[in-house]
């Protein structure tokens, strides 16, 4: 019922996108007659129109019924952007021959690892012409998961084309066609097919930064043509659609250093979907204006930028409960699914301004976001966004000293009219500001001193209570780093750092686990280079930390404050003895232990009671030797034992050893100069024992072995 | 000419340190009611199975602390793996999902006014003892049910899951969360329930 039902692209679609390509093929020429200038509009402007934030707030929210076959209004213009870039770059004359370069490049290989088997083989073939280029990628990979049964089957191909300079215009033809089988039995024996086929293909036509008058022009224009046939858990979830967009910049230089931009975009879609047992037409438009004013003068630079998007789509959907889940329990096969219309419009404000004088520089930017999205069935009803951003950026050096402050202040609040309420739940805030220092001073030596200091609160608060989950979290952090390169081959380094974490829950149903954490760490390393074959690398770490409940004395609170503290000593000795050969061996001592406060005396003196004593102490060894030229023997083995003393009512200990031992071999050959043929193999094979090693970790092969052959 | 500077960085410097030392706190958290006698019991995460057990803790409770108190802290990395049907219903949702993405979802699950049920280990499942750093659960079925309290629908969610917990500092994280497949429902074993890559899918893609 459900793979075969995958058809073929309807001969309707196929003509609706011939004419499409006709109508973009005709306004590309048209602006062919054009005179293209150079730009003078700063060249991070083009970018600069289109925030990266207003991405977001335009593309529609991907979900099975939904499609992500429209994109976002500004990742398509950023792209027409960035490929005008791309494509000019290109422009380079070329003479000869038409065809000037034909090459396959066929690749087969296997992987295994402690997860799955794959089969994979891949053919890239390319063809350059004197003007324009073609590539295409097919591919296929099998996969057979060990630890389930699984098994999934992907098949693929893409292909671009590039005109070059043949046209007075970027023109560019991609396509791809994607198929995946992938079948998983669960453990009840039901075995799910997961089937999909997709295929697309994108005309592109664009010309960038070319002159009428006093005004720099941008202009492209896309046709996209896209068909699913997918099935899952038994739904089907098919569309077949084409779309057209098309947008067009401009740019003014009113004075030397600052230049004004503006920016229009529109992209409709149209097809038809299927899901479940419905069907229906789809459709969505699309469209976006920008607006920014760039500047660089004198001591600063910067931007104010306007955009405005918004779009429109009908689709079929699952009906959805008031959190966007699906809700079909109990539903009629009629009733499950629904004609959906979805509405979104957005703002994006944004302002940037960097000052530089010497040695000092200060970066400001705001900016604010707002959207409304509205659905017409689905319970989540409608939704409206607000974000303020403000990050403030100060740094400066004076004589040896650098040193900056940084501010970030955000503020975002959602509101949700569910469907078929008459009022708003009341808006859920978030508040974040974050404050940082870094202050960097060369000391007595060659020693680096580096001090950090971060403090940042983040709070929930939901208007009117409609929830339990008002919140701050306060951390603190400070740190303090030396390093020193020593004459000779030493070098040495000290880290104190220091963390404290509030978490407060406001509400009296939440605020008993209200709780401060008190972390301190000592971590003094060196690496010694003793010669030019021995390496001696040690660290000591000692972390501890404090956990006092806020609300621990009172009686219905039943929390314990607490104290963990653990020490690691790590070393390491890195040996070659020959230009073959190299040596790792590891040694980690590592013990920790765990406390429970009892009491605090008047004078405020606490008393702990250990709790748990571990011990872990792991050795690593590890070898490498070249055997010849491309090929490297390699093997590591490591054993850990693991004491651990509880201690209560009656004290127990438990011992517990684990360990690993593999074993490979690495090698890349490659034979032939005109056309080569290129082996790559690394293979291990890997034994483990221990509590936390199964069936399928204890024994198992690691391998990606691939030939590739060039012609 | 090169001492004025110098004094004036000098003394910014010596202002900022001794304010920010002294004072400890830039920013002030607000002041939180007394606790009622509700009271979230949280176990030390000395263990994987006690750090398993508080993610259920804190679904059951709505709480987010008990849940970003449970995977790995910040600075290290958090993985989630869904099945194939999450992975295909939410494309790209998942490619970039880390530590922030995860406690971005749990939040704005426990903020959309829900009630849930869970377990999130089966009575079958015997979890490996803990020994080194880090530790691998295989195979564990977790089951939670999500109500809407505005609308009253109920979603249920039954999955297998293969769980790495990794030790950092002092204690047991969540560092990896991949699910396999959906199980099927127990009270109609051929319906296949739907993994937590599809509520991750649904509230991360808000």
């Amino acid at each position: 019922m459900t793979a075969d039902r995958i058809r073929k692209t309807e001969p309707a679609f196929a003509v609706r996108g011939v004419v499409l390509c006709l109508l973009v093929a005709g306004a590309g020429l048209a602006w062919a007659a054009v005179a293209s200038a150079q730009a003078t509009v700063p060249s991070d402007s083009t970018a600069a129109a289109v925030p990266a934030d207003s991405t977001a707030a335009a593309t529609p929210d991907t979900t099975a019924g939904g499609s992500a076959s429209l994109s976002g209004l500004a990742a398509a213009a950023q792209a027409a952007d960035s490929d005008a870039v791309a494509g000019q770059a290109a422009a380079v004359v070329a003479t000869g021959p038409f065809l000037q370069d034909f090459k396959n490049q066929p690749k087969a290989g296997v992987k295994a690892d402690v997860r799955q088997y794959s089969y994979y083989g891949e053919d890239v073939t390319t063809l350059n012409f004197r003007e324009g280029n073609f590539s295409s990628t097919a591919k296929w990979s099998w996969e057979d998961y060990r630890k389930q049964e699984k098994t999934t089957e992907k098949r693929s191909d893409k292909f671009t084309y590039g005109a070059g300079q043949m046209l007075p215009f970027i023109l560019n033809i991609n396509g791809s066609w994607d198929w995946s089988n992938d079948l998983t039995t669960n453990t009840a024996g039901f075995t799910n097919q997961s089937k999909r086929e997709t295929k697309s293909g994108t005309v592109s036509a664009s010309r960038s930064k070319f002159r009428t008058g006093a005004l720099i022009n941008s202009l492209k224009a896309d046709i996209q043509l896209n068909d699913q046939k997918s099935v899952n858990q038994n739904q089907r979830n098919n569309f077949n659609e084409a779309s057209l967009s098309g947008g067009y910049q401009a740019g003014l230089e009113i004075t030397p250093g600052v230049s004004l931009a503006g920016r229009i975009y529109g992209k409709t879609t149209s097809g038809d979907r299927l899901l479940g047992n419905a069907s229906s037409p789809s459709s969505a438009s699309a469209d976006s204006a920008g607006f920014g004013i760039y500047y660089d003068r004198g001591l600063g630079t910067g931007r104010f930028a306007v955009t405005r998007s918004n779009f429109d789509r009908q689709y079929l959907d699952f009906k959805k409960n008031s959190n966007g889940l699906i809700d079909t329990l109990g539903l009629a096969d009629e009733d499950k699914v629904v004609q959906e219309l979805e509405t979104k419009d957005a703002v994006s404000t944004e302002f940037e301004n960097t000052f530089k004088l010497r040695r000092t520089q200060l970066k400001v930017k705001l900016a604010r976001d707002t959207n409304e999205q509205d659905y017409r069935i689905s319970g989540i009803g409608l939704k409206k966004r607000q974000q303020d951003r403000m990050d403030l950026n100060w740094s400066f050096g004076v004589g040896r000293d650098s040193l900056s402050f940084s501010y970030k202040y955000l503020w975002k609040w959602d509101d949700q009219r569910i469907k078929g309420a008459t009022a708003f739940r009341g808006r859920q805030y978030n508040k974040s500001r974050d404050f940082d220092m870094t202050w960097l001073r060369p000391l007595i030596g060659s020693t680096l001193m580096t001090f950090k200091y971060h403090e940042g609160l983040s709070q929930d608060i939901a208007q009117n209570v409609y929830n339990q989950n008002d919140k701050d979290r306060l951390l603190t952090d400070v740190s303090l780093r030396l390093d020193r390169d020593w004459p000779g081959e030493f070098k040495t380094a000290l880290i104190f750092s220091y963390k404290q974490a509030q978490d407060i829950s406001i509400r009296e149903s939440r605020s008993s686990n209200n709780n401060i954490k008190d972390s301190y760490e000592i971590s003094p390393t060196y690496l010694y280079h003793v010669a030019p074959w021995l390496t001696w690398d040690q660290s000591y770490q000692v972390f501890i930390q404090y956990t006092d409940y806020t609300f621990s004395e009172l009686e219905s609170v039943n929390r314990d404050d607490n104290y963990n503290k653990r020490g690691n000593l790590s070393t390491k000795v890195t040996i070659k003895p020959t230009s073959r050969l190299d040596v790792v061996v590891q040694h980690d001592y590592n013990k920790r232990f765990n406390a429970t406060r009892v009491t605090t005396d008047a004078s405020g003196r606490s008393f702990y009671h250990k709790d748990q004593n571990q011990t872990i102490s792991k050795i690593d060894l590890s070898l490498t030797f070249r055997v010849a030229s491309g090929v490297t023997l390699q093997g590591a083995t490591y054993q850990t034992e693991d004491t651990k003393n509880i201690f209560g009512v009656r004290d127990r200990t438990t011992i517990t050893r684990s360990g690993q031992v593999w074993v490979g071999a690495k090698v890349n050959r490659k034979w032939g100069r005109t056309n080569p043929l290129e082996l790559s193999a690394l293979v291990k094979k890997y034994n483990a024992y221990g509590p936390a090693v199964n069936e399928t970790s204890a024994d198992y092969w690691e391998a990606d072995v691939w030939l590739k052959w060039e012609f | 000419m090169t001492g004025s500077p110098r004094t004036v960085f000098r003394i910014l410097s010596a202002t900022v340190l001794t304010a920010v030392m002294l004072s400890g706190c830039l920013f002030e958290p607000r002041t939180p009611a007394a606790p009622s006698t509700v009271s979230v019991q949280y176990l030390p995460k000395t263990s994987p199975s006690n750090s398993w057990a508080n993610l259920e803790k804190s679904l059951t409770n709505t709480h987010a602390f008990g849940w970003e108190d449970n995977i790995t802290p910040e600075g290290e990395t958090f993985t989630y793996i869904p099945d194939t049907a999450a992975d295909e219903q939410f494309p790209g949702v998942f490619a970039s999902w880390d530590r922030a993405k995860e406690i971005s979802f749990i939040n704005k699950l426990y903020d959309s006014e829900v009630t849930i049920t869970a377990k999130l280990r089966n009575d079958e499942f015997i979890p490996p003892d803990p020994t080194g750093t880090e530790v691998i659960w295989e195979g564990v079925v977790y089951d939670l049910t999500v109500t809407s309290n505005s609308d009253g629908s109920a979603t249920r969610y039954r999955a297998r899951a293969i769980i790495t917990f990794r030790l950092v500092g002092n204690f047991w994280y969540i560092a990896k969360w991949e699910d396999q497949f959906g199980e099927g429902n127990p009270d109609n074993p051929e319906q296949i329930l739907p993994t937590m890559g599809v509520l991750r899918g649904t509230f991360g893609s808000k």
